[in-house]
């Protein structure tokens, strides 16, 4: 599959999903089948990536563990799927909620891993950008995904599964924008915008998270902002997607051009 | 004497780590392809030829950083 090809099938299924959600029936099954296809996909584009470099390599490691994170995002939204459609039971808190924040531990060693494999020095001023920046998305990720997201009237129970998504945003952010900053150092090489989508992508699906803790109950009821918290999820698994399948193409091509000349 | 100059008689250490660094960038199948194109290059035709690879696939910065660390190591 091409850049281009790929470029147009992601075009085709958002400009699809936009228009399903502007349309009436937006909380109808097949409407919401939509939510399921596109970690999923961001998984298979991971494992793209991976096989280029082979598992060995660091940074398939990184992107492996980075796309088995998605893969626990898929299973999450396919148990929710379930429960919602099948079973007719509130999905929060739930099984999938074990999916979703099991997703968290290995997206930070995904981060964790690429981080220790780049040589790239630790200038004061990379030191202070990124930190600025953590500081900055870690205030709002507190005060908005962990304090207006406790509700009193909630069990406890449920208040601590809704803040538990808040501490794994908020250390996400922090290794994000670590990566940032080693992501800057690639400027003018090829693997710089596909990683720049994949930090995109996470920063799509943390500001959903975001959006779900503090209208968790318009989400449930597929009112108001739920669709626009749906969209930002689609997207940022999209972007995930087109960002690992662009850096396993980049590598190939890259690696096709040096033993050519050799 | 600077490391270029030291270079032909370290060629063994020189593809040695410019097959790390290929491994690293490249996947592991690239090092092994790579490593078997090598034997009849000249030095600076193997650091040169890597040097453009790299700079197109990470950068100038991160290559910059991986060749000097390279050059390092074989000065020592």
């Amino acid at each position: 599959m091409s850049k281009k090809f790929l470029s147009l099938v992601i075009a085709v299924f958002f400009i699809a999903v936009l228009l399903t959600y502007l349309s009436g029936d937006y909380e109808s099954l097949a409407n919401q089948l939509w939510n399921l296809i596109p970690p999923f996909f961001a998984a298979v584009c991971g494992v793209f990536a991976v096989r280029v470099y082979s598992m060995n390599n660091p940074h398939a490691k990184a992107i492996a563990f980075m796309a088995l994170g998605v893969f626990f995002w898929f299973l999450g939204d396919f148990i929710w799927f379930i429960f919602e459609f099948f079973l007719n039971k509130n999905p929060f808190p739930s099984i999938a909620d074990y999916f979703y924040l099991l997703a968290y531990p290995l997206l930070l060693l995904g981060l964790i891993v690429e981080l220790k494999s780049n040589k790239l020095a630790w200038t004061a001023k990379k030191i202070a950008v990124g930190s600025i920046l953590s500081l900055l998305l870690g205030i709002i990720v507190i005060y908005l995904g962990m304090i207006k997201a406790y509700n009193p009237a909630d069990s406890a129970l449920d208040n601590a599964i809704a803040m538990a998504y808040g501490i794994g945003d908020l250390v996400l952010i922090i290794f994000t924008m670590a990566i940032l900053m080693v992501v800057v150092g690639y400027r003018k090489g090829k693997l710089f915008y596909p990683w720049i989508f994949i930090l995109a992508g996470f920063l799509l699906i943390l500001t959903a998270d975001v959006l779900f803790a503090i209208y968790r109950e318009q989400y449930e009821n597929f009112l108001g902002i739920s669709r626009n918290i749906d969209l930002g999820w689609i997207s940022g698994f999209l972007f995930i997607a087109f960002g690992f399948f662009n850096i396993g193409n980049a590598v190939k091509e890259a690696r096709n051009k040096l033993l050519e000349n050799d | 004497m600077n490391n270029e100059e030291k270079y032909p008689e370290n060629k063994k250490s020189l593809l040695d780590e410019a097959c790390k660094i290929v491994y690293l960038n490249y996947g592991d199948q690239a090092a092994q392809l790579y490593k078997a194109g090598l034997k009849d290059k000249a030095e600076k035709e193997i650091l040169s030829s890597l040097e453009k690879s790299l700079k197109e696939l990470v950068g100038p910065e991160h290559a910059e950083e991986q060749l000097r660390e390279m050059r390092e190591k074989l000065s020592k």
